[in-house]
């Protein structure tokens, strides 16, 4: 498969990531507001060099401030929808917007975190990570360029695999078991009535910690199988962040994450080549 | 090999090694990649390791009328259950926000310099929201704590208090709020 037509399978859940964090943000508005939990005025005084001097320092909080800011989230949904439409019609004048798209959710996003770092998780990098390699593979006329662009993307979805799970299994609450179970308990990040199941069948939260454990570590060797390994790989990937929406509510994960298996299948093709 | 993939390697090759490098914990390149990227462009892939959140960080709110009398605790940024969340969960920056709170005070601890924890941003952005929350003429000052709470709530779970802030004195703060955006109620008529 032809590497615009990969990065095409993995604007599908980009834009679905970008247009739903995007949508959740501006609902949320009133924590933007100069008296919300996401005030100016006070995370102007965490970025002094940035935002208090200088001369961009003026038309950035003009940026920033409330109701402009509300603006960048609804550019994203703009460029997710070009995102969207160059993979229902494929015509290469439709891949260079939706390339431009991508770059437009980078700048977008990039602003907005440089207004705001609080609250970010791993969806939100992801988001970026896949926005840079589709924007250069729809851009960039170099099938080289094109390759190294979705190689990237795959060789961040198997670092953030590889990291968080030898992490886990560095900390004694997921090795004991007890990891799971309490993040369930707690009303922010799980289901307490899932939670009080798992505290008392400690052998199934003992069982899924080192299930997590186990398929985030082996994330990495398993794309030395090839494709074969890049389908177990997704498999678990799809079983592990629909838990994770489902039972925690981290619900972007899903969308962010799928849109790096595209190109993870990818790779897995040229694995395949290189055992032929 | 053209320019475009030797300027692609050469690219996402950095980007990529500088991703790696910051993934370990004690790491100083953590820091030092973390203060210079104001965009937040590089991701520490943890996902809820090595210490994951094992309770629920709250933050309750109460004032304080000039006669002295301390009113209910409310909350703010509640937490929110239910498989709902799956599709549709705005309510996630506000509640990672209260947990980011929760770390900045343990560190600030950890390191024998807890009273640092009232000038990070993280305890300003909560201060800031509850002083401008609305308020009756009649408030002189609002305090919040950090409470942390396992379980369901309509269940007698472990609570903990992990930090009292002062009471902060509102008279200027609430003078400056418009009448129309007080929720509390107008006396109109004569009192029965």
């Amino acid at each position: 498969m032809a590497p615009e037509s990969v990065a095409l399978w993995c604007a599908l859940p980009l834009a679905a990531a970008v247009v739903l964090d995007s949508l959740e943000l501006i609902a949320e508005r009133r924590h933007l507001r100069d008296d919300g939990l996401f005030a100016l005025p006070v995370l102007v005084t965490g970025r002094p060099r940035t935002l208090m001097r200088g001369p961009q320092a003026a038309p950035l909080r003009a940026l920033f401030g409330y109701p402009t800011v509300l603006a960048l989230p609804a550019l994203q949904i703009v460029a997710a929808a070009v995102l969207a439409a160059a993979v229902a019609i494929r015509t290469p004048a439709l891949e260079v917007a939706a390339g431009l798209g991508a770059i437009v959710i980078i700048v977008a996003r990039g602003l907005l975190y440089l207004r705001n770092q609080f609250g970010l998780d791993g969806s939100n990098h992801m988001i970026l990570a896949a926005s840079t390699a589709i924007a250069v593979v729809l851009l960039v006329p170099d099938q080289g360029a094109q390759q190294i662009a979705l190689y990237y993307l795959a060789g961040q979805l198997l670092l953030g695999y590889a990291a968080s799970g030898i992490a886990k299994a560095f900390s004694p609450e997921w090795r004991s078991g007890s990891a799971i179970p309490e993040i369930t308990s707690t009303i922010s990040y799980g289901t307490p009535a899932v939670g009080a199941v798992l505290m008392r069948h400690r052998a199934v939260g003992l069982l899924l910690c080192w299930s997590v454990i186990a398929f985030e570590c082996s994330a990495p060797l398993l794309l030395l199988a090839g494709t074969p390994g890049a389908v177990a790989i997704i498999a678990g990937g799809l079983a592990f962040h629909t838990g994770v929406a489902a039972i925690m509510g981290l619900n972007t994960f899903f969308w962010s994450f799928a849109s790096a298996y595209p190109a993870l299948l990818y790779l897995a093709s040229q694995v395949d080549r290189l055992w032929q | 090999m053209s320019f475009w993939t030797v300027a692609a390697a050469v690219g996402f090759g950095a980007l990529f090694v500088i991703s790696a490098a910051i993934q370990p914990i004690g790491w100083k390149t953590r820091r030092w990649v973390k203060d210079r990227d104001p965009c937040s462009y590089f991701p520490t892939w943890t996902f809820f390791a090595p210490n994951p959140a094992v309770a629920d960080v709250r933050v309750l709110w109460r004032e304080q009328l000039f006669d002295g009398a301390p009113g209910p605790w409310r909350e703010i940024a509640a937490p929110r259950a239910g498989f709902l969340r799956a599709i549709w969960n705005p309510t996630k920056r506000a509640r990672k926000v209260v947990f980011d709170c929760r770390g900045r005070l343990k560190g600030a601890r950890e390191s024998d310099r807890g009273e640092l924890f009232m000038l990070s941003v993280s305890y300003l952005l909560i201060l800031h929201h509850v002083i401008r929350l609305p308020a009756s003429p009649l408030v002189a000052a609002r305090q919040f704590v950090l409470v942390e709470s396992q379980g369901a709530d309509h269940k007698d779970g472990p609570i903990e208090v992990l930090f009292v802030s002062p009471w902060h004195d509102l008279s200027g703060a609430s003078r400056e709020l418009e009448p129309a955006r007080s929720k509390v109620p107008e006396l109109v008529g004569p009192a029965a």
